[in-house]
């Protein structure tokens, strides 16, 4: 006990709250059984089948019955219709697109994203390069994807004379 | 074994007595014959009035009657209880402040009040004027000074009724001591 706790227990003497406030005769002998009674009188939390009749159940367990009943019946009147696409189904076909297709749209529309012409057509020539020279060599000839063969990828020397063209000088002095 | 050691093995005894269906009844009848009287008073310390107290306490033992079957016997059954009462006690005093929409001075104010009722309080001047200087502290200050001063409970026990680490409530304490020393000095 510090000092200060022992001058407010001198100041005000050493009788605890229960001494002073009042409380009605006998309720801690009725108190048991009060709490017995409201507890009686609580819901039961088990499950029962009245509870389905809530709204807060009623009305989603009958929008999805409507649902699947809907469902059956559109399909067996309509043996024909096509089921929902899935996402895999539904993905893009790009086998059928050429390497040409895809580097003249690219070239129509550079503008549009803002790529600086002659940048683009240098990133155009890394990108398809290798695709054209693969495309015009022999079937006994083509490269396994993960060739390191080095005569379709740019040396070093070509990677750092690009740099050196395309990147901005200050940018370089920035680093 | 110690006094506080009986205790315990007394709680996990009941605890079990309760998660047995059979003697469910009994159970909660006899943890709250053990409780009822030191959760009350902790409460009224709160509530200050017996009605509201009154309210608490029930709901309280009502959610320990929901919840004990749950409960893992590596915690304190008196702390568990105590953390419930006091949990009830400070959502009833929120409830009365949004109910009529008054601020923190307006409650304590009523609460106060109640102590200057005879009707509620029959203590002597002195009294009254730290059961009022008690009300001026701030919620965790009060809960915790309250606690160790008239309960002299351990401050590893508060701690697991308030969730507040034991230097916290050392530092509330010793600063709640200081500003009721001083009010009843002042007055």
């Amino acid at each position: 006990m510090n000092a200060n706790e022992k001058h407010i227990r001198n100041l005000t003497g050493d009788k605890k709250p229960e001494d002073n406030f009042k409380v009605p005769t006998g309720y801690f002998d009725s108190f048991s059984s009060q709490v017995k009674n409201r507890i009686e009188a609580q819901p039961q939390r088990g499950f029962s089948w009245e509870q389905l009749l809530r709204p807060v159940y009623s009305i989603p367990i009958a929008a999805a019955i409507v649902l699947l009943v809907g469902y059956f019946v559109f399909f067996s009147q309509n043996p024909t219709a096509t089921q929902p696409q899935t996402a895999s189904n539904a993905a893009i076909d790009t086998t059928g697109l050429s390497t040409a297709s895809i580097e003249e749209y690219l070239l129509q529309d550079v503008s549009l994203i803002g790529i600086d012409e002659e940048v683009s057509q240098d990133l155009f020539a890394l990108v398809f390069d290798s695709d054209t020279e693969a495309e015009t060599t022999s079937p006994a000839t083509t490269k396994q994807p993960n060739s390191k063969d080095t005569a379709t990828q740019p040396s070093d020397d070509e990677i750092e004379e690009y740099l050196l063209y395309s990147i901005d000088e200050t940018l370089i002095e920035s680093l | 074994m110690s006094e506080e050691q009986h205790v315990i093995a007394d709680d996990i005894d009941l605890v079990r007595q309760f998660k047995n269906e059979r003697t469910r009844n009994y159970a909660l009848h006899l943890i709250i014959k053990k409780y009822e009287k030191k959760v009350y008073w902790h409460i009224r310390k709160i509530l200050i009035d017996h009605d509201d107290t009154n309210d608490a306490l029930q709901t309280t033992f009502i959610k320990v009657w929901q919840n004990l079957i749950n409960f893992r016997e590596d915690s304190k059954l008196y702390t568990w209880i105590y953390r419930i009462a006091t949990n009830e006690a400070l959502a009833l005093l929120k409830k009365k402040r949004t109910k009529f929409f008054l601020p923190l001075v307006d409650v304590e104010a009523e609460l106060s009040s109640k102590i200057d009722d005879s009707s509620h309080y029959t203590g002597t001047d002195i009294e009254r004027l730290l059961q009022k200087a008690i009300l001026k502290l701030p919620e965790k200050q009060r809960l915790v000074f309250n606690m160790k001063y008239f309960d002299d409970m351990k401050y590893d026990d508060i701690s697991e009724v308030l969730g507040t680490s034991v230097g916290a409530l050392k530092a509330s304490y010793h600063i709640a001591v200081k500003k009721i020393e001083k009010i009843l000095v002042s007055d």
